[in-house]
């Protein structure tokens, strides 16, 4: 099946995947959406007392009909929950929960003071679907450029919030794990902190990482790096979202250990990134070799710039 | 035609009796009800608190150990919980359910039922709590049912027998 028919599909099944943790009111409001509302659904938005919002690429939203009240919200969380709010007190610290389908749900609300354990949600607010795009086949413009030979060379992508980074990063481990687009298949250790790559549900992967990929889920970036170093022996390591002192160090260690690595950065461009003090670190040792700076338009995952370790600017991407 | 009656006196004490047996009966079946709930609570606190098992899994497991109508209620509310419906409403239809085979008093479920409404919406250390209040309140019910069971049993047995014997009396 072709990688945009697939992705189609996917968001077609999204409110099949989304329905059972929404509340029966809003529901059976939704039920009534036209299915094809969802193919370009990239959010649903549920906040107490206004109307529900899906929103679409490029920020475009839809207001839906019913009013969300403070008990649809909580009903949310207990389907969410499974009943039992106890059993995801550490998700829900942090603010978001994973479901079936990769789709990741972010709440807003009230928090109780930290006490002995994490903080608790005492009233949510808000709640916010996030609808996963397991979308296959972005890496393959981007394989030949970040290859050597048959294997990925250490690439850092980096833009803003919304431009397909984790959705690459995705299809690249899924590249390397599987032997794709001219690689063959590696080990690959996945330091998945936030759930947003491999969107374990229960400790299984909700999106397709690959045959030879090990997930360490919701494990903090720095001890995941260097526990997989350690243990599961990869030869590819990826990981989301670097940019503390304790990350760039992390990932040293990784380089120093012949490992690949593949991660990402937030930054609005590429003289951005180095200024940072902890991504310089790792630039002046030179740590990955290709610096790949991405763009939500026309589409998200647009590779507007790649670079080599020296700042050189690789031919045909540079706009 | 004296002995028939005297035969008929006899089984109309003994028919009292019964009766007076199976009311007895009624409370000591209660004592062993909340027994079998006690056990499943004590189950249930112990998944919960020490191993945040998700409550559907935790009453599922917790089954495989209760006895009787307990056991068809965790068994009942699991399988209730894995459709789309609200612990508490799910929890409430359970107890409804059997309660026309509960030899429970209506002050015997409120802890239940106030459980129900508490469950699954805090934190591991808050359900510990709420497990044991409820523990602790069915306690005093267990007592004060076994309590009745010895005392109201013999009450009960001692009037149906009287009872008979009164109308076999009348009878003769």
């Amino acid at each position: 099946m072709p990688a945009e028919a697939r992705a189609e599909r996917s968001v077609e099944t999204a409110w099949a995947q989304i329905r059972p943790y929404v509340a029966e009111r809003l529901a059976v409001a939704l039920d009534r959406l036209d299915p094809s509302a969802w193919l370009d659904a990239r959010e649903l938005r549920l906040r107490a007392g206004r109307e529900v919002r899906l929103v679409g690429a490029g920020g475009r939203d839809r207001v839906l009909g019913p009013l969300v009240g403070a008990q649809d919200l909580e009903h949310c969380l207990e389907h969410l929950t499974g009943h039992s709010r106890y059993a995801w007190e550490e998700e829900l610290a942090q603010g978001f929960l994973t479901i079936p389908g990769g789709h990741r749900v972010g709440i807003a609300g009230s928090w109780s003071a930290p006490g002995a354990g994490s903080r608790a949600v005492r009233h949510v607010a808000g709640l916010n679907y996030r609808i996963a795009r397991a979308v296959a086949g972005p890496a393959a413009a981007l394989v030949g450029r970040i290859s050597a030979g048959d294997r990925p060379i250490a690439t850092i992508l980096v833009g803003a919030p919304g431009c397909g980074k984790t959705t690459l990063l995705r299809d690249l481990v899924r590249a390397a794990s599987d032997g794709l687009y001219g690689w063959r298949g590696q080990q690959v250790s996945l330091v998945d902190e936030r759930s947003e790559i491999a969107a374990c549900h229960l400790g299984l992967p909700g999106h397709d990482v690959g045959a030879r990929t090990d997930v360490l889920d919701g494990m903090p970036k720095t001890i995941g790096m260097r526990m997989a170093l350690r243990a599961l022996g990869p030869e590819v390591l990826a990981t989301d979202e670097i940019g503390g002192e304790d990350d760039a160090r992390a990932v040293l260690d990784c380089a120093y250990a012949g490992v690949t690595v593949l991660a990402t950065a937030h930054a609005a461009s590429l003289e951005e990134l180095r200024h940072r003090p902890s991504i310089a670190l790792l630039m002046r040792e030179g740590v990955f070799q290709r610096q790949v700076l991405l763009g939500s338009q026309p589409r998200p995952g647009t590779l507007l710039r790649v670079e080599d370790e020296s700042g050189r600017v690789l031919q045909g991407f540079t706009r | 035609m004296i002995a028939l009656r005297i035969a008929l006196s006899m089984l109309i004490a003994l028919a009292g009796y019964q009766i007076g047996s199976l009311v007895a009966d009624r409370q000591r079946r209660r004592v062993l009800e909340i027994d079998a709930w006690q056990a499943l609570l004590h189950v249930l606190a112990s998944d919960v608190s020490y191993t945040a098992l998700p409550l559907g899994q935790a009453l599922s497991s917790a089954s495989r150990q209760a006895k009787g109508l307990v056991q068809e209620f965790a068994g009942g509310l699991a399988r209730r919980l894995e459709g789309h419906v609200l612990l508490v409403e799910a929890w409430q239809a359970e107890l409804d359910r059997l309660r026309p085979r509960s030899c429970l008093s209506p002050d015997d479920v409120a802890p239940l039922l106030e459980l129900g409404e508490q469950l699954g919406r805090f934190g591991r250390d808050e359900h510990r709590g709420f497990f044991l209040r409820c523990q602790e309140r069915l306690e005093i019910q267990r007592r004060q049912a076994a309590d009745e069971s010895v005392r109201g049993g013999r009450m009960w047995r001692t009037l149906g027998a009287v009872a008979g014997v009164g109308l076999a009396l009348v009878l003769l």
